[in-house]
């Protein structure tokens, strides 16, 4: 196969539908070969294409294995050919078709990525050529959800795309949270595709990130073990509590804000006791409310992640915390409450005058912990 | 928490291998190009694992990122394909409440069917949207407590589920449910020792 030529043809396939969402590298792209749901509508027989490297239906591309190595080889010779041998030596159309290739295949490829934004920044029409971004950069996540290099690229153009506009752009920063719940879905725990999309939320008008607010607590109670998910909410609520009070999206203050959210992962904590990222979720909150979330709680939070505390091992848990002797409480319910007993104890907790409703909570996240763990109990003893 | 799917299957003993009966999947969380292998393998997965069932057991196996839970209830199988944050007491009831629909629905004639049924079933496929929320299906277990009366036997990966000598490899290469494509995803996730996509 010449990798050359399949190079123009695949950039020729993307030109023509710009609505292809989804690349597969497959093993290969005969009709019988190809695993679909409903028998391949055949595309239009007078195809442009190799139809031995490539398929496309259904706004979906198919290509071959053989035909993506062929063309990964031939796309880095053209892009160090034209390293090598300075930037006007090779035309920017080719440049672009070769690192096409190259990141949708490997889209790790930095010089790939970051050749194609010198280019867009020479780029006569660089609003067209930031679409092309955007979709090329849809695609490489579609064949790899988690690559941080592809993300990086993309927030690169959206920050270009978004410091010019002068109206707040939300059907496009509804499409990247939409994207980022795909590439979420596709892979659990996806820590890029999440924190993408909290930067994504900084952009958002009022009322877009009160629905995005809703929308993230649907998919946390679908999803009650992923953290990434649950540490998007905490970042979505923290960027909420930091716009000014008079703010539309606050007209609910910041103290309810907690106060709902608490009650909300009361009946999730309940049921799936064990999770250690609803806990996680929990004490979050709780020490927000020590801190007072009133006037500055950016400053005012402590991380759960930066207590050395919290990490403590889950045999020592049971040297030490004598409340739960001789029964084996699962560990993040245990770390929970023992770090609301350092909280009081090491006077961290912020003094004077919050300090009445700090024992306040501590008292009730203790009060809830113990009722969690007696039914715990109460449940073991049925045997179940 | 996901049900990636459900499956009801007649038991034919150990030697033969199981009819399918009815059986719904959501497989829109895995690439456009995997699906329809997902699919197959699903099937083949829970004929494997339901013909090693016997009557009136419990079993739970690990296999790639799924836990499959299979019940057989007088010759009726009954699987759930969930991921492992599913709870286990749920996605028994889940098993439970779509043996009896489908045993109420079929009013005893199932026993007789000897063809597999691959058509979709409206119901099953209502029950797997319902029931992404394990609490909807634990409101039935609250009532339900002879659940835990049989044991339930997990199994860390679906091989010790196969009797001596049997292979998952050879039981792929031999299964009339995997077409060649699929079985060729399958050697490749293999391969890769890919982290996911493929059952």
């Amino acid at each position: 196969m010449d990798g050359a030529c399949l190079i123009l043809e695949l950039d020729h396939i993307l030109r023509s539908d710009p609505l292809i969402d989804e690349v597969g590298l497959v093993p290969s792209v005969s009709a019988d070969a190809l695993p679909l749901e409903q028998a391949p509508q055949s595309a239009d027989s007078a195809s442009a294409y190799d139809p031995s490297a490539f398929w496309v239906g259904d706004h979906k591309l198919a290509v071959a294995l053989v035909a993506a190595r062929a063309m990964y080889s031939a796309a880095l010779l053209t892009l160090k050919r034209a390293r090598t041998a300075g930037p006007t030596s090779t035309g920017d159309a080719e440049l672009l078709q070769a690192t096409q290739v190259i990141v949708i295949v490997n889209p790790e490829h930095y010089t790939a990525w970051n050749t194609r934004k010198r280019v867009l920044l020479r780029s006569p029409a660089p609003e067209g050529a930031a679409s092309v971004e955007l979709q090329l950069s849809a695609l490489a996540l579609s064949v790899h959800p988690k690559s941080e290099a592809t993300w990086s690229h993309r927030r690169w153009v959206l920050r270009n795309l978004l410091q010019i506009a002068k109206s707040p752009q939300c059907s496009v920063l509804e499409k990247e949270s939409a994207l980022a719940q795909r590439c979420a879905e596709l892979r659990p725990m996806n820590y890029r595709a999440w924190s993408h999309r909290a930067w994504a939320a900084q952009w958002m008008p009022p009322g877009q990130l009160r629905a995005e607010l809703q929308a993230s607590r649907v998919w946390a109670e679908q999803h009650v073990t992923d953290n990434c998910g649950l540490h998007y909410r905490r970042r979505l609520i923290l960027l909420v509590l930091q716009r000014s009070p008079g703010d539309e999206v606050t007209a609910t203050s910041p103290g309810l804000l907690v106060e709902q959210e608490r009650a909300w992962l009361t009946p999730l904590l309940d049921y799936y006791q064990g999770r250690e990222a609803l806990w996680l979720h929990r004490r979050f909150f709780a020490q927000i409310n020590f801190a007072g979330a009133g006037a500055e709680p950016q400053a005012t939070v402590k991380q759960p992640e930066s207590d050395p505390k919290a990490s403590t091992s889950p045999s020592q848990a049971s040297d030490t915390g004598g409340t739960f002797k001789g029964f084996p409480v699962p560990f993040p319910l245990w770390s929970a409450e023992q770090t609301l007993v350092d909280e009081v104890d090491s006077g961290s907790v912020v003094a004077s005058g919050i300090m009445a409703s700090a024992a306040e909570s501590c008292a009730r996240e203790e009060a809830f912990v113990t009722e969690v763990v007696e039914r715990l109990r109460s449940d073991t003893n049925l045997g179940l | 928490m996901k049900i990636t799917a459900l499956t009801i299957l007649k038991f034919n003993g150990d030697t033969a291998d199981p009819t399918l009966l009815a059986n719904a999947s959501d497989v829109s969380n895995f690439g456009y190009f995997q699906r329809s292998s997902v699919r197959e393998m699903i099937i083949f997965v829970s004929r494997t694992v339901g013909k090693r069932t016997p009557l009136q057991r419990r079993q739970s196996v690990e296999h790639e990122e799924y836990m499959v839970h299979c019940y057989n209830k007088n010759g009726l199988l009954g699987l759930a394909f969930v991921d492992r944050a599913y709870p286990l007491r749920g996605a028994f009831s889940v098993i439970n409440k779509i043996l009896e629909e489908y045993e109420r629905q079929a009013v005893g004639s199932w026993s007789s069917i000897t063809t597999d049924n691959k058509d979709s079933v409206p119901w099953l496929q209502e029950a797997l949207v319902k029931y992404q929320d394990p609490s909807e299906a634990d409101k039935l277990t609250k009532i339900q407590r002879d659940l835990d009366e049989t044991k339930i036997i997990l199994h860390k990966t679906i091989d010790s589920v196969l009797a001596r000598g049997e292979k998952l490899d050879s039981l792929v290469e031999k299964s009339t449910d995997l077409s060649m494509a699929s079985q060729v995803f399958y050697k490749q996730a293999k391969k890769a020792n890919s982290c996911c996509v493929i059952l």
